[in-house]
């Protein structure tokens, strides 16, 4: 990746429409995709304990997503920073209910049931095919942000209303 | 025995479900079907009670009476007969919905699914981040397709600006 000045995207929060919008497949891996890709790694490393981002958070409709859990303690399992073109699970298997926050809802965090293991296939930006099999929390952060590129939040995966949580305290009733 | 349906609120404190339920254990009631939860600072119940055979409700109610004026509840006993359902509940569904807060957002929606006899079986909402999440499960009438209700919920829910999802409640097999 290069070394030029970090650049830190404005994270995008809903309810903006472009976080509803299914992503557009990369054809090739050229200097803008690996632009995007060089600012989802420098945006979220500037999110204190963020462990991944998608292209579509940062306004971008293109299916790019970074994971990194290595140094996030529920991590047991670990390949270092993921930067995945075109990530597709092609086999799941197992499921967990986890608690869940998200960038683009600041104030929310919710339980959501994911795949305990996941194999996926992607692209790398050396334009070379990876098989990525994982379980845990990085799979769990790998669904998170794959389901980003279709538009998909943990507001569409909560089981129910009353396993979403407002981060903060309610200040609707002065409390 | 006889049903009698019980509802109770007030500002929450500890000592409400036992306040509540020492007195009716006291008479000899069962409890079968309860929920309770706290909304914002109210704690809210909602109980079925199997009653001995010569407590009314209103005898009921006039024994908690103590209670709920200790604990500052508004509590209401009403007969309950006729409580269990029939075998036809068939077909369950989750309804989720979610977006900027305003007023109408359950009425637009439940007004739609009572316009095409969807009956709502439990509804619970929530509201974080000005962003209120309303999930409804529900069971579809014969004759109505998911894809059918789905299609006029859509641009309903467009309308709002709110997300709707529809997807079947059916259990996991394990």
């Amino acid at each position: 990746m290069s070394s030029s000045a970090p650049v830190i995207r404005k994270v995008l929060v809903y309810p903006d429409p472009r976080l509803k919008q299914p992503a557009a497949h990369v054809e090739r891996v050229d200097d803008t995709v690996r632009s995007v890709a060089q600012d989802l790694v420098d945006t979220m490393a500037a999110h204190n304990r963020c462990v991944g981002i998608a292209a579509p958070q940062i306004g971008v409709l293109l299916r790019i997503i970074v994971v990194d859990v290595s140094s996030h303690p529920k991590a047991e399992e670990s390949h270092g920073r993921l930067v995945l073109i075109n990530p597709r699970i092609s086999d799941s298997e197992g499921s967990a209910i986890g608690r869940e926050g998200c960038l683009s809802l600041p104030e929310i965090t919710a339980n959501v049931k994911r795949a305990e293991r996941i194999t996926l296939k992607a692209v790398c930006l050396d334009q070379k095919n990876l098989d990525v099999s994982t379980s845990g929390f990085e799979a769990r952060a790998l669904q998170h942000e794959i389901d980003h590129l279709d538009g998909i939040l943990i507001l569409d995966r909560a089981a129910s209303a009353a396993e979403i949580f407002p981060r903060v305290k309610s200040t609707k009733k002065g409390q | 025995m006889h049903e009698l349906a019980l509802t109770a609120i007030g500002k929450d404190r500890p000592g409400i479900v036992a306040g509540v339920t020492k007195v009716l254990f006291e008479l000899g009631c069962n409890l079968s079907d309860c929920s309770m939860t706290l909304l914002g600072g109210q704690f809210a119940m909602i109980m079925l009670i199997e009653a001995p055979d010569g407590l009314s409700a209103s005898d009921l109610q006039h024994s908690l009476e103590p209670t709920a004026s200790r604990m500052a509840l508004s509590i209401t006993v009403t007969d309950a007969t006729d409580s269990t359902r029939g075998p036809e509940h068939l077909r369950p569904y989750v309804i989720s919905l979610y977006g900027s807060d305003h007023p109408g957002i359950v009425y637009t929606i439940s007004n739609e699914l009572a316009s095409q006899h969807v009956n709502i079986t439990d509804l619970v909402s929530r509201i974080a981040g000005g962003i209120y999440t309303v999930m409804l499960d529900v069971e579809l009438p014969p004759g109505l397709d998911a894809s059918t209700l789905d299609a006029r919920l859509r641009p309903i829910a467009a309308e709002m600006g709110v997300e709707v999802t529809l997807r079947t409640a059916e259990p996991d097999e394990l």
